[in-house]
């Protein structure tokens, strides 16, 4: 726990009634980082965040903002975060303008910077066009950039935004990732998501949680890109089996998808290589050869079915 | 920041369609209810002044106008205090008011006041129609005032009933009827009360709000009875600080 966190979570429970929410997590998040949260759906992505900004109170563990306890010191803590929750939290009978100078009181701007805050979060969530407009009347998009706006107006140092592009269309959820993004230049931003291209796209670091535990904490890519261009994706012209493979050397697994497209895993790059060398020579009519992407979606997959099957043995041996 | 989140409800109430209906039929009511005592004192008029110790014209009409313009006002006051947390929870905007640097205490507060505008709203239009008395005969300004504060006292207690039920549950139709309800019990109480206040009929007594609110319409300010609308106040709106609390504990 480094005193410069500018969130730090400490063995945090969470429960509700006999279902344990969230189990014993620990995480920090440094000034000028952007974190993500994954997780599949019900893995406690949300009840983390509710907890963070102190709409939850934890069952036991301690949670400290900037340094200063969310248990103890509730306001102070409170006034240096910014929550966007999974709903945007608007009064649909209010003017853009309106709510956001009300959320500006709310988090006790002082009153002189009310009216400067406000302009200055309309003109960098792009709410010009709609600044009097009924927030009931706005499309999805303008709905979820008048709640990040909401979430920075009084100029926090910690933002958490709960899947924040969740109903959007692709062309919005480039806006907001852009957002939140240059969010990440000046204070510590803190996100959810179930969408794993969106943590590689925003996050520098990333957290796994699933059934409430931490599984991975790290960079959002796998660790070196050999490890990962190990897996190749292969497609051939014709039907092409098992024995095929037989005679490449340094291979580790073959998965068939179809009898012309296959997963090929080899023991390191450089086998990789030689390999298609070998294929084409022996004549095989290789159309791709694709080495995967290092990609956050294996990892993620490879820990939550690992997690699956270990939950399922571990029930049969209860059983 | 009380008085923001204050004026968020009163707001709220206001700028919606609902709230502005809403007054306008209380209004309604309460005028026809005005007009029909103004006509039965007219009608009667020369009976009652050959009564010894005769009621006057503020008398007659404001102490039984009141008293059923309570009831008229306990049907009407659950409608507007359902939506206070119920509204906010379903809404989603209760995360921006727990995630704000504001207490328990203060939102509860803020909301409570931004009630109290609306009622004062309600008692200072309403307080216009027995003044109006003025024009054609001399008005009991002092029991007119009395009666008033009375009734501001009654709604507030009422709106305290209010905003906790509306804590308890998601649904403001559920918070608005459980509220009419027990303020309906709390009107029959006064049923089983007879002259008879002895025993278990003095709690009876003790409960109801009407026979605290009684004494008010017929121009007197009792301090007891006004302590007792404070009391009813910090009680519910003590219970409501503490459901939010347990909210982010235990739910």
């Amino acid at each position: 726990m480094s005193a410069s966190a500018l969130i730090s979570v400490d063995k945090v429970r969470r429960q509700y009634g006999r279902l344990t929410a969230v189990h014993e997590l620990s995480f920090t998040l440094q000034r000028g980082q952007v974190l993500g949260l994954l997780g599949p759906n019900g893995a406690g992505k949300s009840t983390t965040l509710q907890m963070v900004c102190g709409v939850l109170a934890p069952t036991s563990g301690e949670i400290a903002i900037d340094g200063v306890s969310l248990a103890k010191h509730p306001l102070r803590a409170k006034q240096r975060l910014g929550y966007l929750a999974d709903t945007p939290p608007v009064y649909p009978e209010m003017r853009v303008v309106e709510y956001l100078t009300h959320c500006a009181r709310l988090r006790r701007v002082a009153g002189r910077d009310v009216a400067k805050r406000v302009a200055d979060v309309i003109e960098r969530c792009g709410l010009g066009d709609v600044r009097r407009r009924l927030i009931g009347q706005l499309s999805k998009g303008m709905l979820q950039r008048v709640g990040i706006a909401q979430a920075i107006v009084h100029q926090p140092q910690v933002v958490v935004l709960d899947e924040p592009t969740i109903g959007l269309d692709p062309l919005q959820i480039l806006e907001i990732r852009r957002l939140i993004r240059r969010l990440g230049d000046d204070y510590g931003v803190l996100i959810s998501t179930h969408i794993l291209p969106e943590v590689q796209a925003v996050c520098d670091r990333v957290l796994i949680i699933n059934r409430g535990q931490l599984v991975y904490d790290g960079p959002p890519v796998a660790e070196s890109a050999a490890q990962s261009a190990r897996i190749v994706d292969a497609r051939f012209s014709q039907a092409v089996s098992a024995e095929h493979f037989t005679e490449l050397q340094g291979l580790t697994a073959a998965k068939a998808r179809s009898p012309q497209h296959w997963e090929l895993q080899f023991v390191d790059d450089a086998a990789a290589q030689r390999a298609l060398a070998t294929a084409v020579s022996e004549g095989l009519a290789v159309r791709s050869w694709q080495p995967m992407e290092p990609s956050l979606e294996h990892l993620f997959m490879e820990i939550v079915t690992r997690d699956e099957i270990a939950a399922a043995a571990e029930a049969e041996v209860r059983a | 920041m009380i008085l923001i989140i204050a004026r968020r409800e009163f707001g709220g109430f206001a700028l919606t369609p609902f709230g502005p209906v809403l007054l306008a039929f209380c209004q309604l009511l309460l005028a026809y209810l005005f007009l029909s005592y103004v006509d039965s004192f007219l009608v009667r008029q020369a009976e009652l002044a050959a009564l010894p110790n005769s009621p006057g014209a503020t008398q007659w009409v404001v102490t039984q106008w009141l008293a059923i313009a309570s009831i008229v006002m306990l049907a009407a006051l659950p409608l507007i205090t359902m939506k206070s947390f119920s509204d906010e929870w379903r809404g989603g905007t209760m995360s921006l008011l727990l995630s704000a640097p504001a207490s328990s205490l203060q939102i509860v507060l803020g909301k409570f006041i931004g009630i109290l505008a609306v009622i004062g709203l309600i008692v200072a239009t309403a307080a216009l129609m027995p003044i109006s008395l003025h024009l054609g005969t001399t008005a009991d300004f002092g029991l007119i005032a009395a009666a008033m504060l009375g009734l501001f006292l009654l709604l507030m207690a009422f709106a305290a009933i209010g905003l906790y039920m509306s804590s308890l549950t998601r649904q403001p139709s559920t918070a608005a009827f459980s509220t009419f309800g027990i303020l309906l019990l709390l009107w029959l109480l006064e049923w089983t009360v007879t002259d008879d206040i002895t025993g278990s009929r003095a709690v009876f007594a003790y409960v109801s709000l009407f026979r605290h609110f009684q004494p008010f319409i017929q121009g007197q300010i009792v301090v007891a009875d006004v302590m007792y609308f404070v009391l009813v106040c910090a009680l519910f709106l003590g219970l409501t600080v503490r459901r939010l609390e347990a909210q982010r504990r235990f739910d």
